[in-house]
């Protein structure tokens, strides 16, 4: 009944946000020309890289142009379903515009995470899907059914996984004023998830899973078509996300006993 | 006396900037993470003891520091309190004090900067104290002149680009499209992504003709004393004469913009 509830309350931002992104077509034009440069921008970097050496942390050619895809895919995925809406959360915070939110007979995290999704972004997906396929058939890969199953597990763990870190950092704006640059740069951050695993050892291979989990967002889906081991992956990225997930749901439900309305 | 009042809008923007060092602080932090990342992804394409177009292990992994710090305070983008003013009308007030509009926002980022690039020199520390003894200084003190002077600069000439970005919001409804191209193609182009001289020659060269190789890729040069003197002079010359030819253009469009603008509030 709830989950019917929710599904009802989602299909209706959907269409709100359908209207409201046919207001404002150009904007989604400008997104998708962003999405090709951020994309041409990765290529040519790793090209220009490939002119000098042969391999980058073990990883080829093709197989960090499927990393570059992937990674892509699950930025687009999440830009589109939640992205838009926990980025509004500071301003909401600070403009005392919390508090319509909080008066609704629902979750207010799930009211505002999909209050602003973009289905006008999806001719977006191309570009990383033709790369990736592109990209698996120079590798000359076939993956099977059960790995087509894990690769969306893991990619869905990683967009959790990013949704959680954003919501911890946006959280603090319950207590500090200005932190408008965090989601920036935080988005900033996030375009680490498409460098290839090979370049982190050790410590720093643990600081990119547990700490700033951005290897679990795009890395570990992309090892898992190229037919590396699944399950440990799996692991790694579940207790990720279960850490960030508890101090991402901790910080917000602390912050929000904190708000105090200052709008009018 | 005329410069007097420029120096207080600096001073009112530093103390604005100082108070919330926090922000200053968290943003720096979390924007190192990214170096991180790079200074890994390096130390993986250049070995000990290789090198890569000319560079060797430390001195790509200072140049991506140098290049860091300089982006933080010098990077052109497209400055939201412009492009508001001009959309919402509030350009007005400004119009109708005794100020040069220009001067006036780069005393403003400026100010703002200042704060940022000292707390931000904090941050970036560590990482060339992680290199060690491969932390390259620059070879001589006129590399060192030679890099404030740069630096300083590319500041201004960022400024410039950033005006230049910002008077687009004169004749377009929404800069998105403009903010794409200062966050995408600007770094690809300023050396931020990857030294030029990483590209092959035909590429290296002409992207070295733009001025956006003035802001990050030069001055990381002349750190690292890639250039000798007469390419510091020739280098310096070539920063001084992109200023001047932008500020020409910018105080150009700003009259074309003018004529454009109408004031609808009350």
């Amino acid at each position: 009944m709830q989950i019917k509830r929710y599904l009802h309350i989602w299909l209706q931002w959907l269409k709100i946000s359908l209207g409201r992104e046919s207001i404002f077509r150009g904007n989604a034009w400008v997104r998708l020309l962003g999405q090709a440069l951020w994309l041409g921008t990765a290529l040519v970097f790793f090209e220009t890289l490939f002119l000098h050496v042969p391999s980058i942390g073990g990883w080829k050619r093709g197989q960090v142009w499927l990393l570059i895809a992937v990674n892509e895919l699950a930025q687009q995925l999440y830009r589109m379903s939640v992205g838009g809406g926990i980025g509004r959360i500071p301003n909401l915070i600070w403009q005392g515009k919390l508090d319509g939110v909080l008066t609704k007979p629902i979750s207010p995290l799930f009211n505002v995470a999909v209050s602003r999704m973009r289905p006008y972004d999806a001719p977006a997906l191309l570009l990383p899907l033709a790369l990736g396929w592109y990209a698996m058939r120079a590798l000359n890969l076939h993956p099977t059914p059960a790995q087509w199953l894990w690769f969306g597990m893991l990619l869905a763990v990683g967009i959790a996984a990013r949704f959680a870190i954003t919501l911890s950092a946006v959280s603090l704006a319950f207590w500090l004023t200005r932190i408008y640059a965090l989601p920036a740069l935080l988005s900033e951050m996030f375009n680490l998830s498409g460098y290839p695993e090979g370049i982190f050892r050790g410590a720093a291979r643990a600081l990119f899973t547990f700490g700033v989990p951005v290897l679990v967002i795009a890395n570990f889906p992309t090892a898992v078509l190229l037919g590396w081991p699944a399950l440990p992956r799996l692991a790694a990225g579940a207790l990720a996300l279960g850490g960030w997930g508890a101090l991402a749901a901790a910080a917000w439900r602390y912050g929000l006993r904190h708000y105090t309305a200052v709008g009018g | 006396m005329h410069w007097r009042k420029y120096a207080l809008v600096t001073w009112l923007a530093v103390r604005e900037a100082a108070s919330y060092r926090l922000n200053h602080i968290l943003s720096f932090v979390v924007g190192a993470v990214p170096l991180i990342a790079m200074l890994l992804l390096w130390d993986k394409v250049v070995g000990a003891g290789e090198k890569i177009a000319g560079m060797g292990r430390g001195e790509v992994l200072t140049y991506f520091i140098v290049t860091r710090w300089l982006y933080e305070i010098a990077a052109p983008t497209v400055w939201w309190d412009i492009t508001s003013e001009i959309r919402e009308g509030d350009l007005v007030f400004h119009l109708l004090r005794p100020q040069n509009y220009g001067l006036y926002h780069f005393a403003v980022i400026l100010g703002s900067k200042l704060p940022y690039g000292i707390i931000g020199l904090g941050v970036v520390a560590p990482f060339a104290l992680s290199i060690g003894q491969s932390w390259a200084w620059p070879p001589s003190a006129l590399a060192w002149l030679g890099f404030g002077a740069s630096a300083l600069l590319s500041m201004v000439l960022g400024y410039q680009l950033t005006f230049l970005l910002s008077l687009s919001a004169f004749w377009l409804e929404e800069t998105d499209g403009v903010a794409l191209i200062a966050d995408y193609v600007i770094p690809l182009a300023a050396g931020a992504v990857l030294p030029l001289s990483l590209f092959p020659k035909p590429i290296a060269a002409a992207l070295e003709m733009l001025p956006f190789a003035k802001i990050l890729f030069f001055p990381a040069q002349v750190y690292l004393g890639m250039v000798g003197g007469k390419a510091i002079a020739a280098g310096l010359a070539e920063q001084a004469a992109w200023i001047a030819a932008l500020w020409a253009l910018n105080a150009w469009i700003w009259r074309m913009g003018l004529r454009r603008f109408r004031a609808v509030g009350g």
